[in-house]
């Protein structure tokens, strides 16, 4: 049962001769989250597309034995983007619906139905299923995301900045059930993050990425460090242990 | 919890239901008014028939008089079927052109297409110069045709040298539109009086050209087309959470792209060739479609495509009333429902959509 999504030597490029990633080599065990921390234009986001669709230009991915090619592995992927072109016309339901389309047919069936609303019950918007997803909050639409992530029960599970536009109650909900998925269903969970006491805290494994490569990677008590956040953000920050948690906070720019 | 325990599982049905049978009530109203605009397009016009008249001769041909048999099968029933397809036709290649370049400006008129189609129409026109030879009464549509898939072409050739996107493609679209529109004022410089009479008709758009055998060409594409694009409802609809999304779903989005484009052209092609350029119902039925039951493309498709017969089918009807023994263009008349129609959605009550 373990099963862990690895990436080897992965790089990749949009332009030639302009590598976005370089090297890389991660891994993340099912059940377990990893969190991708790193500044803007680091990679991150591009680095999720890779583990989800997007091939890269060189290195390979392997979920287990088996290798990221084709429809099989999008089977196993599901990824939240981090930005949502959602001025579709649809209610939230229809939205999470949307999630297992690799098994629907024109005719939906009771057990598909099902399914919708029991994630929608696990995340506590069942209220909100007639809602258009137009008319949701930024903290609603992502639940209403995630459901839709969650619903093809994935095996790896990869979200980008899913609490980039949340207030502190929505950011803690999100990542609580984040959490709880990950243990229930034993995902690989990988996930690209800001707020790096956040990271700390909800994440198992941290992967610090700094222009394409990976600077360090591990338990987060062992990544982060003062000097790291010196050299990966240019910040000076302290670091302070409050119970289990480790906060960060910023100083002054270098 | 006992909260949460009463919206147990069966209730996902119900919640289901009561999104899909709205729709299908939808359906089924829109269907019905489509089939009652057609009867009324058939008994409208010089010679008035009753409800009676018509429903004998199509229905009981034998009882019915030479006259009026002559006048329903022979002149009104393919106008009004040309109507219905047409106006069905251009609305579902509207609403694909939106959902496919995620942009509520896009339509056939609008990437184009049509303006392309009207520059063949009026090659052939002013110049008799066609693309096929030997194509003797079908000179017009066929130009027409050829040009409004050859623009298709050109404006796929265009977007993809920048990765299709869909803002390429919208631009492109833009572009080409803007080239057809010069050169058919060029063509229109050089036109004789009655040519530029024959090319103002055309663009105008006229449902009277209509033939059987015209009518079966344009039926037998529409019924070609539908499948493919009714088999792909899912993916569609899957596109309008965006390219990153529908890619992680495995959706070849791209390939989804060009696919439908090309069946796009295909329909367009086809109708413009026949009944010239019959503007606004590319872009108005999508629009009313989504309103009204939303971009779940199983419903979303064929509401567009009954939207658009209904609002052609009354066009026919009031070009034949508006001023009595002539036909006036229903081309125009499509944008002069279709407007305050769509004004009143998008700003009537209870509609907050951004």
């Amino acid at each position: 049962m373990n099963l862990e999504l690895r990436v080897e030597d992965l790089s990749f490029s949009y332009h030639p001769g302009q590598p976005v990633l370089r090297h890389i080599d991660m891994t993340a065990p099912a059940g377990k989250i990893t969190a991708v921390i790193g500044p803007n234009g680091s990679g991150k986001s591009t680095l999720l597309k890779c583990l989800s669709h997007r091939s890269p230009s060189e290195g390979t991915v392997y979920w287990g034995k088996s290798r990221k090619e084709g429809r099989r592995w999008n089977r196993l992927v599901s990824f939240l983007p981090q930005y949502h072109e959602a001025r579709a016309r649809m209610t939230v339901f229809e939205f999470v619906l949307l999630g297992l389309i690799d098994n629907l047919s024109w005719r939906v069936s009771d057990g598909e139905l099902d399914a919708v609303m029991a994630i929608l019950e696990k995340l506590d918007i069942a209220d909100l299923s007639l809602r258009q997803v137009t008319e949701l909050s930024g903290g609603q639409m992502q639940l209403a995301s995630l459901g839709q992530a969650m619903i093809s029960d994935p095996r790896i599970l990869l979200l980008d900045e899913p609490t980039s536009s949340l207030d502190i109650r929505n950011e803690l909900h999100m990542l609580e059930m984040v959490g709880r998925f990950t243990g229930e269903h034993q995902t690989a969970t990988v996930m690209t993050i800001h707020s790096l006491s956040q990271a700390a805290r909800c994440a198992d494994h941290l992967v610090v990425l700094h222009k394409g490569r990976i600077k360090a990677a591990g338990r987060p008590e062992e990544v982060l460090s003062p000097e790291l956040i010196r050299d990966v953000y240019g910040v000076e920050a302290r670091l302070v242990r409050d119970g289990d948690d480790l906060l960060i906070i910023p100083g002054r720019l270098t | 919890m006992t909260k949460k325990k009463m919206i147990g599982s069966p209730s996902s049905r119900a919640v289901y239901r009561s999104i899909t049978g709205r729709k299908k009530l939808l359906l089924a109203v829109l269907f019905l008014v489509t089939l009652l605009l057609m009867v009324t397009d058939i008994m409208t016009g010089p010679v008035p028939l009753s409800l009676g008249e018509v429903l004998g001769a199509l229905f009981r041909p034998d009882a019915a008089g030479d006259r009026t048999l002559f006048i329903v099968l022979q002149l009104r029933l393919p106008v009004a079927l040309m109507a219905v397809l047409a106006g069905g036709a251009l609305s579902a290649a509207g609403a694909e052109m939106q959902t496919i370049l995620n942009n509520p400006l896009a339509s056939p008129f609008t990437m184009g297409i049509s303006a392309a189609a009207g520059f063949g129409a009026s090659l052939a026109i002013v110049f008799g110069i066609g693309l096929i030879p030997l194509a003797g009464p079908f000179l017009i549509p066929l130009n027409a045709f050829i040009f409004s898939l050859l623009t298709s072409i050109l404006v796929l050739a265009l977007s993809g040298r920048k990765g299709l996107t869909p803002e390429s493609m919208v631009l492109a679209g833009i572009a080409v539109l803007f080239l057809f529109q010069a050169a058919m004022a060029v063509l229109e410089f050089f036109a004789a009086e009655e040519q530029l009479q024959a090319i103002v008709f055309w663009l105008f758009g006229s449902l009277s050209r209509t033939t059987w055998l015209r009518l079966g060409i344009t039926a037998a594409v529409c019924f070609l087309v539908a499948p493919f694009l009714a088999g792909n409802s899912w993916k569609l609809t899957a596109l309008r959470l965006g390219d990153t999304k529908a890619r992680s779903l495995g959706i070849n989005v791209r390939q989804l792209r060009f696919e439908i484009l090309v069946l796009i052209s295909l329909l367009t092609g086809t109708i413009v060739a026949f009944t010239g350029t019959i503007g606004f119902i590319g872009l108005a039925g999508p629009h009313i479609a989504r309103m009204l039951s939303g971009e779940d493309q199983r419903y979303y498709l064929p509401v567009s495509v009954l939207s658009g017969s209904l609002i052609l089918s009354l066009a026919s009807i009031l070009s034949k009333i508006i001023i009595p023994g002539t036909i006036f263009p229903p081309g125009v008349i499509t944008s002069f429902i279709g407007v305050p129609f769509l004004l009143i959605l998008l700003l009537g009550p209870g509609r907050r959509n951004r």
